[in-house]
């Protein structure tokens, strides 16, 4: 099925090493150089026009849709702005780290080390992040009580309004831009928006050029063709509105590519790619300029540049976030605006592209409502069957309802989509982002001390008192909430003093081309310009939490076997004395996800007190924050520093992830796990992460795919938010540990997104094997 | 007064039926095997017959067993200390448990750590057991699926499932039954009404050969079969493919003109025989007597169907 030019480009790509470059960072130091003591939108608007104007430009062999970030595929750029002290500290050592390491030759590293790092200490977005935070809140880090991000990357979450950029074009843009300015005429971050305008159009002109160039000295007819077509397109868009499906492609991914060139940010999603394109593809296919088969090949080589970017990450942040892989959610189906059903040709291309290429990124997701087609619902879960991770599921209708209780208008709601790993938001009208996570179980570790650290004996939270006064589990209850508020108070500060530091020294001038609100306010996304603010916080450990309160319940107040203070002491000693007690408590103790409402109360307690607690929060704009339950691969590192916990697990295991079960717990099946996990209050969330894996034979035939297709319905049917599913054996997984060179296409799904087992680290490989299989 | 009566007969038929108790093995959910759409299958515990391959050596006598796994063991001594009746000691650090002191309450399995000791089978009440299974109904209704009652041998326990089938029948439940169909025909006829579908086995033609593998003769079975495929009701024949003890060419057109003559486009599926039981034979210190049997091949598989299929019935693999 696959062409001979996409099996190259997917050879190419598959076979580079990930390797960092230096021209980035060269060009953004001179560009900071030659703009000292001005505005910080002035400095931004320069240094971009910087990139854009003298970056390299790379049209790679056979490619339909150009415009790289680096000279080979898999590679970074550096940011130093926003924080180059990492740099300095790790650079020697890129090559080797055990997660997602990069090659960077010798001269790379000399400019670097030579013309970028000295120039930045003192100036970096990190540096402002540690004036305006509390010590404490940075501490708490090593204690595993957080994980922060924005220290060395940019806050991101983004989902620009593509479908404007694609419609107006950079031209109707700039008209907007400019009746701004009459309005306000010496508003100087309203004229770097303009600067930025010509900037991207500029560096659009050069990706014209260089195809004509290519074009002039290729020999092969058929190549030269389409180059010159290249060409022709580049000249057009972005700046002008796109007229054919060829041109809002390229329009698409020149003005991608341009928001990775501004920042390192997290998760710069498409979002709901399907529904912008599709009137494009619509008019070519009825004006017979484009067949299905072309329109294909084009998704396809789309496909291989989204796989293509990355972004190297400082060393603590890769272990928390331990993927080459960048969060590009590209959300299909759901709903449009008139609240009729989105699924539409662009949106079953899509599933054919990742069947057809197998590849880590974007990261697809199936939005499907009861008004979705049962086609897109099971032609979802034969992608499923392959068994690259992909697509991860979500629930349109519970969806809406969500983002409706975070302020969103009803119409807004059903145009909003998915973002990083399960996280709701508008499309082109929301800042939404979490700073990081919040270690629950290590939460519930103070209560059960204290206030204190088992592993370090520092007092974190207030004394909520003993294990001898917390006679009942409503005592501990009120005690753990005010561990939760305790933490949360910490987080928070952190949470807003590095959106200070943002707002103050780092505009992201192209975001806030697309991002409506910005240019009516004449005000950056990162200062609030947006029309919608959510600001989250992310809880990790809900099942090694439901599970530990579910054990002292049962055999503490119900059974009355044991006092708590001989689980607290044990859990103290890592269970080196009662060795009995910690097999008691793992097999004998009631389990989350085995639809088992003794236990399953917990973790509904937890998220409800977790979503009440954070409402008590707000950012600038007095938006309250929202609870977000996912981990990324933040539960391996909190496992390490977290103790022994009440379930039975030992000190420094991995915790669960996202709303699972704890690994190999769910032992009644996936019904009971779609059952238990019916039971949360999904809306009130601003997204809950389910992961599942089932053997490849449970899928085999239509019969068992449509009984699968079934199940997830069932989970959406009861208010779930989204499911994401490994199809993959035991044995393959422990076989590709022996030998990853068989293995290295092998995706699996990590949490939010799907990435190469052989490249994951050992313990993050481990943790993915625990987890339970759904078998016959 | 009549009226009285009836509803003092009904209050009094109610009283029974919560006092009806059940004897099972296990609930599996998400069964996705036998039948349509997602089910839920009950294992009852007990069985007239003892078929060599059987999967579930658990499901063969009708009473819990308790089992222990030496290598699971803490030898911590709560089942000692736990047990009412002073069944249980420790020698060499292992439990020995003294089969005429104890009378199977489970206080011991409850409370040992390492999941060592563990009863095989437990007693439910009619509302217990509906109450358990009822929390599937979302997937029942969303996929056309529903209970299915399987052992052991269901039938064997009649008035708890005929009861059970009924509760299930008053709401909306789709229920199947699978039966070795040794059982008398009035039970048969009893369940017909209230049961949506029925899977039943046909192993060997043989009646002299059925004895030696299966400990029972099969002419009920075959009179059940008759009946039951000439009545119209939703059947599916399976049939376990063991090779080297049904798969002969003369026992498979048995079976093929057999299920021809009592219904013509029977539906028949072939099961081929598998070792995934074997651990639990290890488990309760039983003997498995197919050790130098393996699964058949999907070639044997296809040269049975093709044997089958000369018939004039509908063969599934």
């Amino acid at each position: 099925m696959i062409s001979t030019r996409l099996t190259n480009l997917k050879n190419k790509l598959v076979d580079t090493q990930p390797r960092v470059y230096a021209e980035r960072a060269l060009l953004v130091t001179k560009a900071y150089q030659e703009t000292e003591g001005c505005e910080p939108c002035v400095r931004r608007a320069h240094a971009m026009e910087k990139i854009l104007l003298n970056c390299s430009v790379i049209i790679r062999e056979n490619e339909l849709v150009v415009g790289a970030k680096t000279p080979t595929p898999m590679g970074s750029p550096l940011y130093p702005e926003f924080n180059s002290q990492w740099i300095e500290k790790e650079i020697d050592t890129l090559a080797q780290r055990k997660e997602t390491s990069f090659l960077i030759d010798e001269e790379n590293k000399k400019l670097v080390k030579e013309k970028v790092l000295p120039y930045w200490p003192g100036r970096t977005v990190y540096d402002r992040i540690l004036e305006n935070v509390p010590h404490e809140s940075l501490e708490a880090v090593d204690e595993g009580l957080f994980f922060h991000y924005y220290l060395n990357r940019s806050i991101g979450h983004i989902t620009v309004d593509y479908g404007r950029i694609l419609n107006q074009g950079l031209t109707g843009i700039q008209t907007q831009v400019e009746a701004a300015l009459e309005k306000n005429p010496k508003n100087i971050y309203l004229q770097s928006l303009l600067k930025i305008i010509s900037a991207i159009s500029g560096f659009a002109r050069r990706y014209a050029d260089e195809a004509e160039k290519q074009a002039e000295s290729c020999l092969n007819e058929t190549r030269r063709q389409e180059l010159l077509e290249i060409a022709r397109i580049c000249s057009m868009v972005p700046l002008h509105p796109a007229t054919s499906f060829r041109e809002a492609i390229q329009s698409f991914w020149f003005f991608h590519l341009v928001l990775n060139l501004e920042s390192n940010s997290y998760a710069i999603s498409p979002g709901r790619f399907d529904q912008y394109i599709n009137p494009y593809y619509q008019k070519d296919l009825d004006q017979g300029i484009i067949s299905q088969e072309a329109a294909q090949e084009v998704i396809n080589c789309l496909w291989i540049k989204f796989a293509e970017l990355t972004v190297v990450k400082e060393g603590e942040t890769a272990k928390a976030s331990n993927t080459y892989t960048d969060f590009q959610n590209l959300n299909i189906g759901g709903l449009k605006k008139d609240g009729t059903d989105g699924v539409n040709d662009i949106s079953y291309m899509c599933i054919e592209a990742q069947k057809e290429l197998c590849l880590p990124q974007p990261q697809l997701s199936c939005l499907i409502s009861t008004r979705s087609p049962r086609e897109f619902l099971v032609k979802s879960c034969e992608l499923t069957r392959k068994g690259t991770g992909m697509p991860a599921v979500f629930n349109a209708d519970e969806l809406i309802l969500a983002l409706m209780d975070k302020g969103k208008s009803l119409e807004d709601a059903r145009c909003g989509g998915i973002n990083g790993c399960v996280e709701i938001t508008g499309q082109g009208n929301d800042n939404m982002a979490s700073s990081g996570y919040v270690n629950l179980a290590k939460c519930l570790e103070l209560t059960l001390n204290n206030g204190k650290s088992m592993t370090t004996g520092r007092q974190w939270g207030p004394e909520t008192g003993t294990a001898e006064v917390l006679d009942s589990m409503e005592k501990i209850w009120t005690a753990f909430e005010t561990q939760i508020r305790h933490q949360a108070t910490l987080k928070h500060q952190y949470d807003q003093g590095a959106r200070a530091a943002f707002a103050a020294v780092c505009p992201v001038l192209c975001t806030s081309l697309a991002i409506s609100g910005c240019i009516e306010s004449a005000r950056d996304f990162h200062e609030g310009g947006a029309r919608y603010n959510l600001p989250m916080m992310c809880g990790v450990g809900t099942g090694t939490v439901a599970d530990s309160l579910g054990a002292i319940d049962w055999f503490v107040f119900k059974k009355k076997m044991m006092p708590l203070n001989r689980i607290t002491q044990a859990m103290q000693t890592n269970y080196a004395t009662d060795d009995t007690l910690r097999h008691m408590l793992l097999k004998k103790g009631p389990k989350f996800g085995n639809d088992n409402d003794e236990v399953d109360i917990q973790a509904v307690k937890l998220i409800k007190t977790f979503v009440k607690v954070l409402k008590d929060f707000s950012n600038d704009q007095n938006n309250p924050y929202a609870a977000n339950m996912i981990p990324t691969t933040a539960h391996l590192p909190f496992g390490e520093l977290t103790a022994a916990s009440a379930d039975g697990r030992l000190a420094a295991a991995p915790l669960s992830e996202g709303i699972s079960p704890v690994q190999g717990m769910d032992l009644s099946g996936p019904t009971a796990v779609v059952k238990t996990m019916g039971k949360i209050d999904h809306g009130a969330t601003a997204g809950t992460l389910l992961n599942m894996k089932f053997t490849p034979k449970t899928l085999e035939g239509a019969d068992r795919l449509n009984k699968f297709a079934d199940l997830i319905r069932v989970y959406f049917d009861m208010g779930g938010h989204h499911m994401q599913f490994n199809v993959v054996d035991r044995e393959t997984l422990l076989k590709a540990q022996k030998t990853p060179e068989e293995f290295r296409s092998l995706l699996i799904r990590v949490a939010g997104y799907s990435d190469y087992f052989v490249m994951l680290s050992k313990d993050v490989q481990d943790e993915v094997i625990s987890r339970m299989d759904h078998a016959m | 007064m009549f009226l009285q009566l009836t509803r003092l007969a009904g209050h009094k038929n109610q009283l029974q039926n919560t006092l009806l108790t059940g004897t099972i093995f296990d609930v599996k959910r998400y069964a996705i095997h036998d039948g349509s759409g997602i089910r839920t299958t009950i294992f009852f515990k007990g069985c007239p017959l003892a078929c060599l391959w059987c999967a579930n050596p658990e499901s063969q006598s009708y009473l819990p067993e308790l089992t222990y796994i030496s290598t699971e063991c803490l030898s911590c001594g709560m089942c000692r200390q736990t047990c009412p009746n002073e069944a249980i000691s420790l020698v060499d650090q292992k439990v020995i448990v003294a089969p005429e002191k104890c009378d199977l309450c489970g206080h011991c399995v409850e409370n040992c750590p390492g999941n060592a000791l563990q009863l095989m089978g437990r007693t439910v009440t009619l509302n217990g057991l509906f109450k358990e299974i009822e929390t599937d109904r979302p997937f029942w209704d969303r996929s056309g699926g529903g209970v299915t009652l399987s052992g052991g041998e269901p039938l064997a326990q009649f008035d708890f499932i005929l009861a059970f089938l009924n509760a299930c029948k008053k709401k909306y439940i789709s229920t199947a039954i699978e039966t070795c169909l040794y059982t008398t025909l009035d039970k048969i006829k009893a369940i017909l009404p209230v049961v949506d579908h029925v899977i039943c086995d046909l192993k060997i033609m043989d009646s002299g050969r059925h004895k030696i593998n299966t400990r029972v003769s099969n002419q009920m079975i075959k009179e059940n079969m008759k009946i039951l495929l000439v009545s119209g009701a939703d059947v599916l024949v399976r049939m376990p493919l063991i090779p080297g003890i049904n798969d002969d060419k003369k026992n498979l057109e048995a079976m093929g003109a057999f299920i021809e003559s009592c219904r013509k486009g029977a539906r028949v599926e072939l099961l081929p025989y598998h070792r995934l039981g074997e651990s639990k034979y290890r488990r309760m210190k039983k003997d498995y007597k197919l050790v130098h049997i393996s699964p058949p091949s999907k070639e044997k598989m296809e040269r049975a169907r093709k044997v089958l299929e000369t018939f004039d019935i509908h063969v599934l693999i």
